[in-house]
C-alpha cells in the first residue's frame, strides 16, 4: 500500500524572521517573527509607537532592517525589491497624494508603475467607493482619500495588501465600510491582507489571525478566539506555585476587597491545560487581554 | 517609469518652469539694458555675466526649491516611496530636469544676447562657444549647490545664510582672491575672453558641481522614509527667532571685526611728496648722488594728479597713493605698471633718467591706472575704457611739443587709413587695439577727444568725465555699479554733448582727416 505524501504546511505569503531595526538608541523593532498565510486577513495590533509602522516600512522596502530576513511572495530578501513591490498594494498611514492631481490622474500616474495595473478596475473601484474621479485630491475628504488609496492599492491586482492603520481618522461608518471592502476583497479574490491597527474591534471584525506587537517585540500571534480561550485571570494563594504549563503574562496589583494572602495573575495557557488543571479562571474581554498583553496596569490607571 | 516621473514634474511645475524662464529673460534683459542701452561694445555679454552672477542664482534657488524641497515639505515623497520606484530614479529625474532647464535658460539668454547685439559685437564661433559653455557650466554649478541645499530640509535657509555670510566675509574682509578660484574664475572674464577657453576653470567647476550632486544623491539615497518626514518638517517659531537673532548678531560681528587684512603697500626710503592728502613716492633704482630728479618728478606728479583728481571730483579717501619705481631696460614708452594686491596703491615702473622719457606720459598713465583701480576694474571694461583713454590722451599731450603732437596726429591718420574707425571700434577699444595696436587705437581716440575740446567747453568734458569714470567702488559700497547700470555710456554721451556716438565717430574721422600729416597734403596737392 502506497503511503500518502506528507502534507506540507503552505508557504506563507509574508514571513519575517528576527527582524530588527533601531533608530539611534531606540529599538523600534526587536527580533520580530511573524507569518501570514495565503488568503488570510492578518491584523497587526499594537499601541501607538509599538513598532507597527516601522515593520510595515521595512516590508515595503522604505526602511532597511538592521538584521533579520523578510520573505515576501516566496522570495527571501534583505530588502524588498521593486518587483516584489509591484505585487503589493500598499496604503500608508498618511495619504500624501499630490493635491493638484485628480483621482483619474493619480490612477494614470500610479498605473504606469505596475505591469498588472487594471485601469478599468480602478475606475470601477472609484465608482463603487464613491470617489469622484475628476475632482482634485485637495477637494477630497479624509475618508475619500483613504478610499482612493485603497482603490490605488487594489487596482494592480496585487497578491498582497499591506495597510498601515488605514482607518485612522475615519468616522465609525467609514471605518466599517472600509473593513467590509477588505473582507470582500479577501473573500472574492483570495487576496492576502496584512493590516495594522490599534483598534481591537477592527481586528475582531475583520482579521482571521492577529499578531500583537509591543515595544518592537511580538507578544502573541494566533486566532482571536484562541486568545480568548487561552488567557484568563486567576487568583491563587500567595505561597502556591503556578501550575505547569501556565505562562504568567502579568501579576495584577491587589484591589480593595481582594482576600488576604492571594495574588491575581493574567495567565496564558493551552485550553487543554486549563481543562486538566481544574482551575477555571475568569475569562477576559479582548480589551483586557490586549491591555494585559502590552503590560499596561489598569489598577494604576 | 522615468517618463511618468518627467510627466509628473512637468504637470506639477510646468507653469513655474515657464514663468522662471520668462523671469530669467526679463532679469537678463533689464541688466543688459541697464549696462548698455545702445547694445554695443562688450555691454551685452558683460551684462549677461553680471546677471548670471548676481541674479540668476535666485531663479535656480526657486527651481530647486520647487523640484526638491516642495516634494519633501508636502510629504508627497512618502507617497512616492511606497510605490515601486527606485529612489535614485526620483532624484535623478529632478537633477536632470534642473540641469536641463538651467542650461536651456542660460544658453537661451546667451543666444538672445547674441541676436540682440545685432552685429555690434564681433562674435566668432569660438567666442560664442566660450560664452555658452561658461554660462551653462556656471549655471550648472549654481544648480548643484542649490540642489544640495534643497535636501537640507528645514535647515536649508539657515545653512544658506551661513554660506552667504562666510562668502561675504571671504570677499570683503580677507585677501582671499575668490575670483581666482573656480567656479568664480569661470565667470570672472565672461564676455571679455574671446579666444582662450578657460579650460582649467571649466574642469574644476564641473568637478565641484559633480561633487555637490554626489553629496545630494548620497543624502537622498541614504535617507529613509522616516528621514523624509523630518525633511518635511517646518521650522518652529522658536527656531525662526533664533535664526533671526543669529543673523543680526552675525552681521554686527562681521561689521565690528571687518578689517582689511591686506598689508598697505610701502617702499621704504622712497622720496615722497604730498598734496591735499594725495601721496606720491618715487624710488630710484640704485643710490644716486642726489635725489633731485626724484623730488622733481614727485612734485610734478603730486601737483598734476591732485589737480586732475579735483577736476574729476574724486575725493581724497578714494584716491590711492602712487609709487614710482625706477626701472631701466623698459622698451618703447619706458613705463610699466603692476597690480598691487588689494588695490591699495598704484605701482608704476619708469626709466625716468632716460632722455626719451616723458613725464606727462607717466602722469597720464598713472591717472588711467588709478581710475581703473579705484573703480575695481569697472573703468577698465571695454565699454568704458575708451573714455579713460580719451582723457589720458588729452592729459598726456597737454604740454607736448609740436613734434609730439604731429607724430600723434600722423599715427591717428595712418591707423584710420588702414583700419578705419566706427562706433563699434570706439566702444570696443580693446578689440580695436587688438587689430590696430593699442598706441594706434589710443591715438585715434585722442583725436576724437581733441575734437571735443575744440568744440565744447572744458566744463562739458568735465561733466561727462564726472558722470562716467569718477565713481569709486569700494568693497563695502557698490553704488557706483548701480549708477553704471542706470546711466549707460551711450545715452550719457548724447545727453552731455548733444550728439550720438555714431556722430562722434564720424566727427572724429573728419577731424583726423583735417589734421592729416603735411606729407599727405603735399602728395595730394601734387596729384
Amino acid at each position: 500500500m502506497n503511503s500518502a505524501p506528507p502534507v506540507l504546511p503552505p508557504e506563507p505569503v509574508l514571513a519575517v524572521n528576527q527582524l530588527r531595526r533601531s533608530f539611534g538608541r531606540f529599538v523600534a523593532v526587536d527580533g520580530l517573527d511573524l507569518a501570514v498565510q495565503e488568503g488570510e486577513i492578518y491584523g497587526f495590533l499594537g499601541v501607538n509607537g509599538a513598532g507597527k509602522t516601522t515593520t510595515i516600512r521595512m516590508l515595503m522596502g522604505i526602511v532597511a532592517p538592521d538584521s533579520g530576513t523578510i520573505r515576501l511572495l516566496g522570495k527571501e530578501t534583505k530588502r524588498t525589491t521593486l518587483k516584489q513591490k509591484q505585487s503589493i498594494g500598499y496604503v500608508s498611514q498618511e495619504q500624501a497624494f499630490y493635491p493638484w492631481m485628480t483621482a483619474e490622474m493619480l490612477g494614470k500616474f500610479v498605473g504606469a508603475l505596475y505591469p498588472t495595473w487594471d485601469m478599468e478596475e480602478y475606475r470601477r473601484l472609484l465608482k463603487v467607493l464613491e470617489v469622484p474621479a475628476n475632482r482634485k485630491v485637495s477637494g477630497l475628504s479624509g475618508g475619500m482619500k483613504v478610499k482612493l488609496a485603497l482603490a490605488l492599492a487594489i487596482a494592480p491586482r496585487p497578491s498582497l495588501l499591506i495597510l498601515d492603520e488605514p482607518t485612522a481618522g475615519l468616522d465609525p461608518v467609514a471605518r466599517r465600510e472600509f473593513l467590509e471592502i477588505i473582507k470582500h476583497q479577501a473573500r472574492e479574490y483570495g487576496r492576502t491582507t496584512f493590516f495594522s491597527t490599534h483598534l481591537l474591534d477592527e481586528v475582531e471584525r475583520a482579521a482571521d489571525r492577529v499578531g500583537i506587537i509591543h515595544r518592537g517585540k511580538k507578544r502573541f500571534e494566533g486566532k482571536l478566539s484562541h486568545l480568548r480561550d487561552r488567557v484568563r485571570r486567576i487568583r491563587i494563594n500567595s505561597d502556591a506555585p503556578l501550575p505547569d504549563g501556565f505562562e504568567m503574562w502579568r501579576e495584577l496589583e491587589p484591589e480593595p476587597g481582594d482576600p488576604e494572602n492571594t495574588r491575581t495573575f493574567i495567565i496564558d495557557a493551552d485550553p487543554m491545560t486549563w481543562a486538566g488543571s481544574g482551575i477555571v479562571g475568569q475569562r477576559l474581554s479582548l480589551d483586557d487581554i490586549f491591555i494585559a498583553c502590552v503590560g499596561i496596569s489598569t489598577t494604576r490607571i | 517609469m522615468t517618463a511618468v516621473l518627467f510627466r509628473k514634474e512637468w504637470r506639477q511645475h510646468g507653469l513655474w518652469f515657464l514663468i522662471l524662464g520668462g523671469l530669467t529673460l526679463v532679469i537678463f534683459l533689464l541688466v543688459v539694458q541697464g549696462v548698455n542701452q545702445d547694445g554695443t561694445g562688450g555691454g551685452i555679454f558683460f551684462g549677461i555675466g553680471q546677471a548670471l552672477t548676481y541674479f540668476f542664482p535666485i531663479v535656480v534657488f526657486i527651481l530647486c526649491h520647487l523640484l526638491v524641497a516642495v516634494e519633501y515639505r508636502s510629504k508627497t515623497q512618502l507617497f512616492l516611496e511606497g510605490l515601486p520606484l527606485p529612489r535614485w530614479k526620483m532624484v535623478f529625474v529632478k537633477a536632470f530636469i534642473a540641469t536641463l532647464l538651467v542650461c536651456a535658460y542660460t544658453i537661451g539668454v546667451v543666444l538672445i544676447g547674441w541676436l540682440a547685439s545685432g552685429g555690434s559685437e564681433a562674435v566668432s564661433l569660438r567666442f560664442l562657444g566660450i560664452l555658452i559653455s561658461t554660462a551653462a557650466l556656471f549655471g550648472w554649478f549654481v544648480t548643484s549647490f542649490f540642489f544640495l541645499i534643497a535636501f537640507l530640509g528645514r535647515y536649508r535657509i539657515p545653512v544658506l545664510i551661513i554660506v552667504f555670510f562666510i562668502f561675504n566675509w571671504l570677499v570683503s574682509s580677507t585677501a582671499v582672491p575668490v575670483n581666482d578660484f573656480p567656479p568664480f574664475a569661470l565667470i570672472e572674464r565672461f564676455g571679455f575672453e574671446r579666444d582662450i577657453w578657460p579650460r582649467e576653470a571649466m574642469i574644476w567647476t564641473a568637478v565641484i558641481a559633480l561633487l555637490l550632486f554626489a553629496v545630494s544623491f548620497t543624502l537622498a539615497l541614504a535617507k529613509e522614509g522616516s528621514v523624509s518626514a523630518i525633511l518635511g518638517e517646518k521650522m518652529s517659531y522658536r527656531e525662526k527667532m533664533f535664526i533671526g537673532a543669529a543673523i543680526a548678531i552675525g552681521s554686527m560681528a562681521i561689521m565690528m571685526w571687518e578689517t582689511p587684512t591686506a598689508e598697505p603697500f610701502d617702499i621704504p626710503g622712497a622720496i615722497s611728496e604730498e598734496r591735499n592728502g594725495f601721496h606720491v613716492y618715487v624710488s630710484p633704482e640704485g643710490e644716486p648722488e642726489t635725489a633731485d630728479l626724484e623730488v622733481q618728478l614727485a612734485s610734478y606728479l603730486v601737483r598734476e594728479l591732485s589737480e586732475k583728481r579735483d577736476w574729476l571730483g574724486i575725493s581724497e579717501a578714494d584716491f590711492p597713493p602712487l609709487y614710482v619705481v625706477e626701472k631701466t631696460g623698459i622698451e618703447e614708452d619706458l613705463i610699466e605698471w603692476e597690480l598691487v594686491e588689494g588695490d591699495t596703491a598704484i605701482l608704476m615702473y619708469a626709466d625716468y633718467r632716460n632722455p626719451e622719457f616723458h613725464r606727462e606720459t607717466l602722469m597720464a598713465w598713472s591717472m588711467s591706472q588709478t581710475l581703473d583701480s579705484f573703480s575695481m576694474g569697472r573703468n577698465g571694461l571695454e565699454h568704458r575704457w575708451w573714455i579713460v583713454c580719451g582723457y589720458e590722451g588729452l592729459w598726456e599731450m597737454e604740454d607736448a611739443s609740436p613734434e609730439r603732437v604731429k607724430a600723434k596726429e600722423k599715427l591717428a591718420f595712418d591707423t584710420l587709413e588702414e583700419f578705419g574707425f566706427s562706433t563699434k571700434q570706439l566702444i570696443g577699444r580693446a578689440q580695436y587695439a587688438d587689430e590696430a595696436g593699442w598706441k594706434e587705437a589710443d591715438a585715434v581716440i585722442y583725436m576724437g577727444f581733441r575734437y571735443l575740446t575744440e568744440n565744447f567747453e572744458m566744463k562739458t568734458l568735465q561733466q561727462f568725465a564726472r558722470n562716467t569714470i569718477n565713481r569709486p567702488v569700494t568693497r563695502r559700497d557698490g553704488r557706483a555699479v548701480w549708477w553704471d547700470l542706470t546711466h549707460p555710456v551711450g545715452p550719457e554721451f548724447e545727453k552731455t554733448f548733444g550728439m550720438t556716438l555714431d556722430e562722434f565717430a564720424g566727427a572724429t574721422i573728419d577731424y583726423i582727416r583735417k589734421h592729416q600729416p603735411d606729407d599727405v597734403n603735399e602728395k595730394e596737392e601734387s596729384e
